[in-house]
């Protein structure tokens, strides 16, 4: 039997009576009030139409007074058909039923769309923590390939890039990504990168993403290593109905419209190192190594191709749900850089020479894909099985070309210095796998349920002969004549070749008791739980030192003979290591409601267990290194319910970041790091923190709403990278190191606000964090150079002070057209820490803009086009200080009292495809 | 005629009485023959104990024997290995793998107690996978065994005491660092230095002394790299260095000592060089070298070749003679690796420079400058060289900076007149690249010589006068030459002041002592 439930409110003012009149309406969900945007209302006078826009209401002219026909509809939901008294400005309020409620036999829970926006507002409102969601109609909408992109949108969230400029890891509150962990369906996946724990976000297609949940408060249920947050990807589950979508797309990149895509023979590369081939004993030979890899040939057509496909439906009586997500794309980047390292050229008095102009052409290949599939079994009332599965493959093919001058003697002026040349062939492959398999068990119905899940997964990132060339050249002037400068000729270098690999195995199980019942009519929830996760790395690296034979000269990389200086290679030093780590926790929370003030007391403890071994002799320091520690963290969250419409939250909590694996292992300078060369800190320790939250929520309508927040932490140990002397020369090295404490605290703001096809989404964070660490400083007293170690404060590094995100949204349902402009900013913050005073790198302010849109064709089919990074905005690294050589510098590297350090420019991407959904 | 008689007496008398002044007693009185702990019997080494560890080596080698060195020695912090006159070591290596080159770690000390009559080697065990170099390859880096690195040389890691080579031969060193390459600050396959010391602490230093030693034949920098260390590196002849790219000698920070009367002929980089880091000093005196053939198989373009000081590095830089190089003396503004020298702390003149090609060669051959413009260095009253200085700025950055002119024909100019070595010839073609000294070669001073009496020596006056600078005070703290090693005896420096000749071979027969 069909229900329809109307209620027609009518607000007649005037009394007056008109034959016609404009009525004005709102659509929405009978059970939780949800908005519901593109609901359809259709007049039988007149056949009129009109579609409910972004917050929810429609309006409909020139409607005859008295009873009339209507009919609204949306996907989804059952059909309302009714007759309703109209009056002059009579404003109605639908609300519709959900369709499945009456179908299925089987009530599942939270079956509403999760996908959509209301469906994330909603959890926001009623999580236990302070959480931010995004919904995977937003991250339609958005101009976002990857979930990295959708989550820069997310407040107090910004991004670190690769080079190819893609987002890769979220910065949450400005906290470093160490600080932030990454959740698929909430269990934790290793990382294929070799330098960094959690998993880089750009390997998941934002296609296969139901909604992201971004915490920024924990619970004692959740991990506790994270300080800024953590990020939930939730993959789209298995709906009530067929569920078929899918898009096709293809983009261009600016700057290969403007210069052609370089691109070396990826199949030319030696997958295996000679030790690899040929066992241990095997000394390399010349003919060993090939050359096919380092020559470029230009291509001109190099368009991008994006696909995603998913497919969702329900069988045996709807138990068996099955939800099968596939992603594709491939896609051709270019980019420039210009980079001049100042590190190592602090000289007395705080001074540098400018030495080095790197100018680099990047041609980069993204292959991207993803496979996942989400199966639940629901055995009876009481007990569902899950398993889900993930599969996913980045390559990443990287051409670099190098020119770089020489700022230093023998240049003079411009046109005359040494000038050194090189290609660069780069070829990654990164998977991850994860099979989870969850079961639900309700033992006594509505008050004890047990969960469980069981993860394996692994990570692996392959780097297979990462080899550059150079030769140097460049123009001077002739000693003793008058002659212009002449063209020196160029002079073949040596180079490496390096094979590196890792792979980590993880082993885990989870387990959650929860008990639901009440005390004196006071409702509480206690649960209990832990978990255990065995993870394995194995790293592998062997490098190989080519030598010109002689002195030679460049006539192109087919023509010049090499040696292999170190034939044995090198797998068997410290870069070759295994490591292990065991964590194991506990935790128990108990949650109660004392009317409006909702109460969550939790403790968790994690217990740490580090090891690892490397291929170094028994002579050496750090060959093997166990550590172990155990973390009591405390958590307490209270939320008040001001009103139905406003919350009040308060919370603490305890929480923690452990270093990298590889942040850990002693390694020796590898040439894989993209700017210097760097290596491990068996001495670094784990960072722990306090933080306090305080959050006013306001829903003012159901899918708006306004959030103000402050934040106080408290790091002891935080985990930087920076410069540290390697104890030879001045030589530096690039390591994570604990500078001292810092404190971090700032507010945020959140606002959302829908204007019939117009909104706006906008949130800003303001970021106060302060750490003061000791830094080198020299000077010349009394004639003799001297060294002495004041103090200096700055701010975290990587820590904006200010971030903000403002997205305008237009959606007009009648023409079927969605459209957004977005703009990103991430103000200044410390991006390297140099152990000289005042040498620290600084990331000027950066504006992002962003344009999508999508319009509709029939009922199934739509067009989209995004744009991003429409002003073609570069990311500016500088030192706040001028080198003394700046009549050598070329001017655009210096900014009235800055040095720029670092310019990539990554131009503008344009994407043009059909979705398709069922 | 009475008077003619009277002349030719007091001639002869004076003759006879010369004579009778340079034939003073020879007399040679045996010295004890030192051991040192336990005599080592055993020649194939190191020995290895029940798990196949390498045995480590201290005691005395004995005169008269060969040790075949078959992997990695290593002397413990502590011990010494001390070499009797008169022994050799070969060393069974062919440099392609860090376990084919066997090194000596020195933890502790070692003396190679050499002496003119009774030299010590240091070399490889020749087979025909592992050739020697021959003298009639002078200049095939690519081919020459010089450059192959068979074995790692000495490593004298954080505790090491004293490293003492005299009268000893060390040759074909350079074989890859392996997987504790980090622990001495190098990466895993990089070449090996022949000589490398670092105590790694700014309070502590170690000690080198090096004297009347020849160093033959080496990938990258010889006596390379060395920091917090007291050196005295005198008399030495070191040749075919570095094959493309690296430096004789290269003290880095926190040195202190003397090099002087060495020979360096045929090398890639400079022949000696000096350079510290910013905050810390190292000051060396620089006098009395012959510096030949350096600075044309580096194959950056921005690097100096023949005697360069860097980055906070001073000294007394004076009696040398630069002959056919890259280019003459360079006290650095600026450089790709380099920062200024401390210009305070330094002190230079009484060098000679003399390029045999005054004309500018193009294309792949390289120029030959006196002095690199844009640079510190000056043309001092007392050089003799054909630079023209150029005005000296006087503020701002490059303040003490200056680009003159190399006058381009002034090439043989400035000849030094060796007595069996014509520079014309030498400058000849590609000659001037030559790595092997050649057979009966001779780089005393002919009569005439630019060079004789050029030099600044104790109890000479005015431009011969010992040098001193009272505003510096590095210099006036550590003196010239200095004194910051034990002198004489079997643990000491053999020390020679600067003479009033230039270069190595001065023609009071003092100074480097070798035969080609």
């Amino acid at each position: 039997m069909k229900v329809f439930f109307i209620i027609p409110l009518c607000f007649s003012l005037i009394t007056n009576c008109f034959s016609q009149t404009t009525i004005k309406g709102k659509i929405s969900d009978s059970k939780n009030g949800e908005l519901l945007v593109g609901a359809t209302v259709k007049s039988y006078h007149l056949n009129q139409t009109a579609i409910a826009g972004l917050d929810g209401s429609f309006t409909l002219k020139n409607i005859p007074e008295g009873k009339q026909r209507f009919v609204f509809s949306f996907i989804g939901y059952q059909t309302l058909d009714t007759l309703i008294d109209i009056n002059k400005n009579s404003f109605l309020k639908i609300k519709l039923k959900d369709a499945s409620s009456e179908l299925n036999m089987v009530t599942i829970v939270g079956h509403s769309d999760r996908e959509s926006d209301n469906y994330a507002k909603q959890s926001e409102r009623e999580a236990l923590n302070v959480i931010n969601v995004v919904s995977a109609k937003t991250i339609q909408l958005s101009p976002d390939i990857t979930v990295a992109n959708v989550l820069q949108r997310v407040s107090g969230v910004s991004l670190e890039r690769s080079s190819a400029g893609d987002g890769r890891y979220a910065i949450i509150r400005g906290m470093d990504k160490r600080y932030n962990y990454t959740l698929v369906n909430g269990i934790k996946i290793p990382s294929p990168d070799n330098k960094n724990r959690y998993v880089p976000l750009d390997i998941f297609p934002a296609d296969l993403v139901e909604r992201i949940e971004v915490s920024k408060t924990l619970t004692a249920d959740m991990e506790g290593d994270a300080i800024g947050g953590t990020v939930n990807l939730v993959m789209k589950n298995a709906p009530d109905q067929l569920y078929i979508q899918g898009s096709v797309s293809g983009g261009y990149n600016q700057t290969l419209i403007d210069r052609p895509y370089k691109q070396f023979p990826v199949s030319a590369i030696n997958k295996k190192s000679p030790f690899q081939q040929f066992g241990s004993s095997y000394l390399a030979q010349p003919n060993d190594f090939t050359r096919e890899n380092l020559k470029y040939n230009a291509k001109e057509f190099t368009p991008s191709t994006f696909a995603n496909f998913s497919f969702g439906q329900r069988f045996l009586d709807k138990k068996l749900g099955l939800m099968l997500g596939a992603s594709y794309t491939n896609d051709f980047r270019g980019n420039s850089s210009v980079f001049n390292p100042t590190d190592g050229e602090y000289f007395d008095g705080g001074t540098f020479n400018l030495k080095n102009n790197n100018v680099r052409e990047y041609s980069t290949e993204l292959t991207r894909t993803g496979i996942n599939a989400k199966l639940d079994y629901k055995i009876n009332e009481a007990n569902t099985l899950k398993f889900y599965s993930l599969y996913a493959i980045l390559d990443e093919a990287q051409t670099r070309l190098t020119i770089d001058t020489v700022l230093v003697a023998p240049r003079t002026t411009s046109g005359t210095g040494a000038i050194n040349y090189s290609g660069r062939s780069r070829f990654q492959r990164q998977n991850i796998y994860n099979a989870t398999l969850q079961g639900e068990h309700s033992l006594i119905t509505n008050q004890l349920k047990l969960t469980w899940s069981g993860v394996y997964s692994t990570a692996k990132s392959n780097i297979p002969d990462l080899a550059e060339y150079e030769y140097d050249g460049g123009f001077s002037p002739e000693p003793g004549t008058n002659n212009p400068p002449s063209i020196r000729p160029n002079v073949i270098q040596n180079y490496n070749r390096t094979w590196i690999r890792n792979v980590d195995t993880d082993l885990a199980g989870y387990l959650n008791l929860s008990l639901n019942k009440k005390f004196k009519a006071i409702p509480y929830s206690l649960s209990v739980g832990g978990l255990y996760r065995a993870k394995n790395r194995d790293n592998y690296f062997d490098d190989y030192q080519l030598r010109p034979v002689g002195r030679q000269e460049w006539t192109g990389i087919d023509n010049f003979t090499w040696s292999v200086f170190n034939p044995a290679g090198s797998s068997s030093n410290g870069n070759n290591y295994n490591m292990t780590e065991d964590v194991s926790a506990g935790y128990a929370m108990l949650k109660f409601n004392l009317s409006k003030l909702e109460t969550t007391l939790g403790v968790r403890g994690e217990n740490t267990a580090q090891n690892f071994e490397r291929n170094v002799p028994v002579t050496s320091d750090a060959k093997t290194a166990s550590i172990s520690y155990l973390d009591i963290l405390p958590s307490m969250a209270f939320k008040y319910l001001l009103n139905d419409k406003t919350n009040l939250r308060l919370s603490y909590f305890g929480s923690i970041s452990r270093p990298g694996y590889y942040e850990l292992v002693p390694t020796p300078p590898s040439h894989d790091d993209e700017n210097f060369d760097s290596s491990g800190n068996p001495n670094l320790k784990h960072t722990e923190a306090q933080n306090l939250d305080f959050r006013y929520e306001y829903f003012p309508k159901n899918n708006e709403q306004i959030l103000i927040g402050i934040f106080y932490k408290k790091l002891v140990n935080p985990i930087e990278y920076g410069f540290v002397f390697t104890g030879s020369q001045s030589s530096v090295i690039y390591q994570p190191n604990n500078y001292g404490d810092a404190t971090n605290f700032g507010f945020e703001f959140v606002y959302e606000k829908y204007i019939r096809q117009f909104g706006i989404r906008a949130n800003y964070t303001y970021t106060n964090s302060s750490i003061t660490t000791t830094k080198k400083k020299t000077d010349r007293v009394n004639g003799v150079s001297e060294t002495t170690y004041p103090e200096e404060k700055r701010a975290l590094q990587g820590q904006s002070q200010n971030i903000a995100n403002v997205a305008l949204l237009y959606k007009s349902l009648n023409i079927g057209l969605d459209f957004q402009l977005a703009w990103q900013f991430t103000g200044n913050r410390v991006v390297l820490v140099s152990p000289y005073y005042g040498f620290d790198y600084h990331q000027r302010d950066l504006h992002l803009f962003d344009l999508s849109a999508e319009k509709k064709i029939g009922k199934k089919l739509a067009l989209f086009t995004k744009v991003r990074n429409l002003l073609n905005t570069p990311y500016e690294v500088y030192l706040n200080k001028l080198p003394l050589n700046i009549n050598q510098v070329p001017s655009p590297l210096i900014n009235s009292d800055k040095t720029l350090v670092q310019k990539d420019s990554f131009g503008q991407s344009y994407q043009l495809g059909l979705r398709y959904k069922l | 005629m009475k008077k003619n008689y009277f002349i030719l007496a007091i001639i002869a008398m004076f003759s006879v009485a010369m004579f009778s002044c340079k034939k003073n007693e020879n007399t040679q009185i045996s010295a004890p023959l030192k051991v040192v702990g336990q005599s080592i019997a055993d020649t194939i080494l190191p020995k290895k104990d029940a798990q196949g560890n390498a045995i480590p080596l201290k005691g005395t080698m004995l005169a008269g024997k060969t040790y075949h060195i078959m992997s990695d020695v290593t002397v413990n912090a502590g011990d010494t290995l001390y070499l009797q006159p008169g022994v050799k070591v070969l060393i069974h290596g062919d440099g392609k793998s860090p376990a084919t080159s066997p090194t000596f770690y020195v933890n502790g000390n070692l003396v190679s107690d050499g002496s003119a009559e009774a030299p010590n080697w240091f070399t490889v065990f020749a087979t025909a996978a592992t050739p020697k170099s021959n003298p009639n390859i002078i200049d095939d880096t690519a081919n020459d065994p010089a450059y192959k690195g068979y074995w790692g040389g000495f490593q004298c890691g954080k505790s090491a005491n004293l490293l003492l080579l005299r009268w000893t031969h060390v040759e074909y060193t350079g074989g890859p660092w392996g997987n504790n390459a980090a622990d001495f600050g190098f990466a895993e396959g990089d070449p090996r230095n022949a000589v490398y010391m670092n105590s790694g602490d700014l309070n502590r230093f170690g000690k080198l002394i090096i004297e009347d030693s020849w160093f033959y034949g080496n990938i990258d920098d010889c006596i390379g790299k060395c920091e917090n260390t007291y050196v005295s590196i005198m008399r030495n002849t070191l040749s075919k260095m570095g094959s493309t790219g690296g430096e004789a000698i290269n003290l880095k920070s926190n040195c202190f000592g003397d090099m002087a009367y060495n020979l360096t002929y045929g090398v890639a980089t400079n022949g000696l060089k000096i350079a510290s880091i910013a905050g810390v000093s190292t000051v060396v005196n620089i006098y009395n070298n012959t510096v030949v053939n350096n600075g044309f198989r580096q194959l950056k373009i921005t690097r100096n070749g023949s005697i360069n000081t860097e980055t906070n590095a001073g000294g007394y830089a004076y009696n040398n003679i630069i002959v056919n190089c890259k280019s003459g003396l360079r006290i650095s503004y600026q450089s790709q690796k380099g920062k200024p020298s401390d210009t305070l702390n330094t002190k230079y003149g009484n060098n000679l420079t003399c390029i045999g090609r005054g004309t500018p060669m193009g294309g792949a051959e390289q120029y030959m400058q006196f002095i690199e413009p844009g640079q510190y260095t000056l043309k001092q009253i007392s050089d003799l060289n054909g630079y023209v200085n150029g005005t000296i700025i006087t503020s701002g950055v490059t303040a003490g900076t200056n680009i003159g002119t190399n006058t381009a024909s002034d090439s043989l100019k400035y000849d030094p007149l060796f007595a069996n070595y014509d520079v014309k010839v030498m400058s000849t073609g590609r000659t001037y690249r030559r790595d092997q000294i050649p057979n009966g070669a001779d780089f005393h001073l002919k009569s005439g010589s630019p060079a004789l009496g050029a030099g600044v020596y104790s109890g000479g006056a005015g431009k011969n006068a010992i040098p001193t600078k009272s505003t510096a005070p590095l210099l006036s703290r550590y003196g010239f030459p200095m004194n910051v090693l034990p002198k004489g005896g079997t643990f000491g420096a053999n020390i020679t002041p600067p003479n009033k000749d230039l270069g190595a071979f001065p023609s009071d027969g003092t100074g480097n002592q070798h035969k080609y």
